[in-house]
């Protein structure tokens, strides 16, 4: 692994799908095209996805690239 | 590595020689507690004082004896300055076009640290430290630069504390390696173990003799005498299976109903390195008008004891002090074995000393064999 886990990368919405009542699919594509190439996790492993200032949500491991699909509650 | 004899007036050379390359950090007094902090003056480490530790208790008296280092450990350790309690890893400023992060970290250019009167346990702790930090497939980047950094000048224990089981967990009281320099304090003398080619520059200078086999002898009753003084006792070599095979006994909820749950155990011992993180943003960094954002992240201890430890989306899957206090015990004394290679403890005693109702580790782990549910 090349990048020190603990430090946060940019990823970019490439789109949102409305799934539910209150649940939506984003799509993120990390920016800088090293980290997305190295990123790489074991079954089980977890991605934080944060919005500095407003909070993190622990994601369990999902298909890797080009996107990465997290569906979350918006209520 | 080679050995000499150096007079006790002569400690204050070789202090004076550290503090001249290193921010020194040692025991000092804070209030009735020996703690770390930075000793900029051997004159002000406790040396004439001794403390009294027994479950739950910890009182500082005076030595009965004249020796320099005639204390125990108290409840910091080397994880403080090399695993801070809180640190903050990032700055981040975001705005509605764009988010900057700074990475704040070491550069390896800050004055480089000497611990001075580290015990064996705590460079058990610090290999055990490594491990977690250095070893696994990923290395934290901020503790391998303090680290790298780090002077060691140990101390072999003439006496035990009152909670100590090192020996039985074979991680002292003698040190073995982990050190620059090793000091061994005898009747009129200090013998002093050279482990590494910066610890022979710090001596250049100061007066010493070679050692000869009389000081050898010397250092090695010495050492047997704190073994024989030892009174607790942990049988390392029934684990991990003791805790394996008795996860369902009914002692992990008799002493739920003792433990209060405070984490303190996981906050003195040197080698719990849990820890969480959340943004910290300052009500000056909110700006209603532009929606401009800034911050830090901050990384703090955690502990297993904390209820939030184990909560994820849906609920709790530690939900019971019970569940805690063992998880707690278990990852000590069994997964770490699974994990590491070997216990997470090193038998330094400050998780009984600091323990606000003196739960025993060693007692507990007595029980749990004395009385096994499963073969």
């Amino acid at each position: 692994m090349s990048y020190d886990p603990s430090v946060p990368f940019e990823a970019t919405v490439r789109w949102i799908k409305k799934e539910t009542r209150d649940t939506a699919t984003y799509a993120l594509q990390i920016n800088a095209r090293d980290i997305a190439k190295g990123y790489a996790f074991r079954p089980g492993q977890f991605n934080m996805l944060g919005v500095p200032a407003s909070g993190k949500l622990p994601f369990p491991s999902v298909p890797p690239l080009p996107t990465m699909k997290f569906s979350i509650p918006s209520g | 590595m080679s050995t000499v004899i150096v007079g006790k007036a002569e400690l204050g050379q070789i202090f004076e020689r550290l503090k001249a390359t290193f921010r020194v950090i040692g025991p000092i007094l804070d209030g009735d507690v020996i703690v770390l902090g930075e000793l900029d003056d051997l004159a002000r480490m406790p040396s004439g004082r001794q403390d009294r530790q027994g479950p739950g208790t910890y009182r500082l008296g005076d030595a009965t004896d004249s020796e320099i280092f005639s204390f125990s450990v108290g409840p910091d350790s080397i994880k403080r300055f090399l695993h801070p309690p809180m640190r903050e890893e990032y700055t981040f400023r975001k705005s509605k076009k764009r988010l900057q992060i700074q990475v704040i970290s070491p550069d390896g250019q800050e004055t480089p640290t000497a611990f001075f009167g580290m015990r064996a346990c705590d460079l058990a702790a610090l290999k055990l430290l490594d491990k977690v930090f250095l070893e696994g497939p990923v290395k934290n980047g901020h503790y391998e630069r303090l680290r790298r950094n780090a002077f060691i000048v140990a101390v072999q224990c003439v006496r035990p504390g009152d909670n100590c089981f090192c020996s039985s967990m074979h991680t002292g009281p003698d040190v073995r390696d982990g050190y620059d320099l090793a000091l061994t304090e005898l009747d009129g003398s200090f013998f002093v173990e050279i482990g590494s080619p910066k610890g022979k520059e710090i001596l250049d200078g100061v007066p010493a003799q070679p050692a000869g086999p009389k000081e050898e002898a010397e250092k090695a009753a010495t050492l047997d005498r704190c073994r024989q003084l030892m009174k607790k006792f942990a049988n390392v070599r029934a684990l991990p299976r003791i805790i394996d095979n008795n996860l369902d006994h009914p002692r992990w909820a008799e002493v739920a109903t003792r433990c209060l749950g405070c984490g303190n155990c996981t906050q003195v011992c040197p080698t719990c390195f849990c820890t969480t993180a959340y943004d910290h943003v300052p009500l000056s960094c909110l700006s209603r008008k532009t929606a401009e954002r800034c911050g830090s992240r901050r990384r703090t201890w955690d502990s297993c004891f904390s209820i939030n430890f184990a909560r994820v989306h849906g609920g709790n899957f530690r939900p019971s002090r019970r569940a805690r206090f063992r998880q707690w015990m278990a990852h000590k004394l069994a997964y770490w074995i699974h994990q590491f290679g070997a216990p997470g403890c090193v038998g330094c005693g400050r998780c009984i000393t600091w323990c606000p109702v003196g739960i025993d580790l060693t007692e507990e782990l007595e029980t749990l064999s004395a009385t096994r549910t499963a073969p």
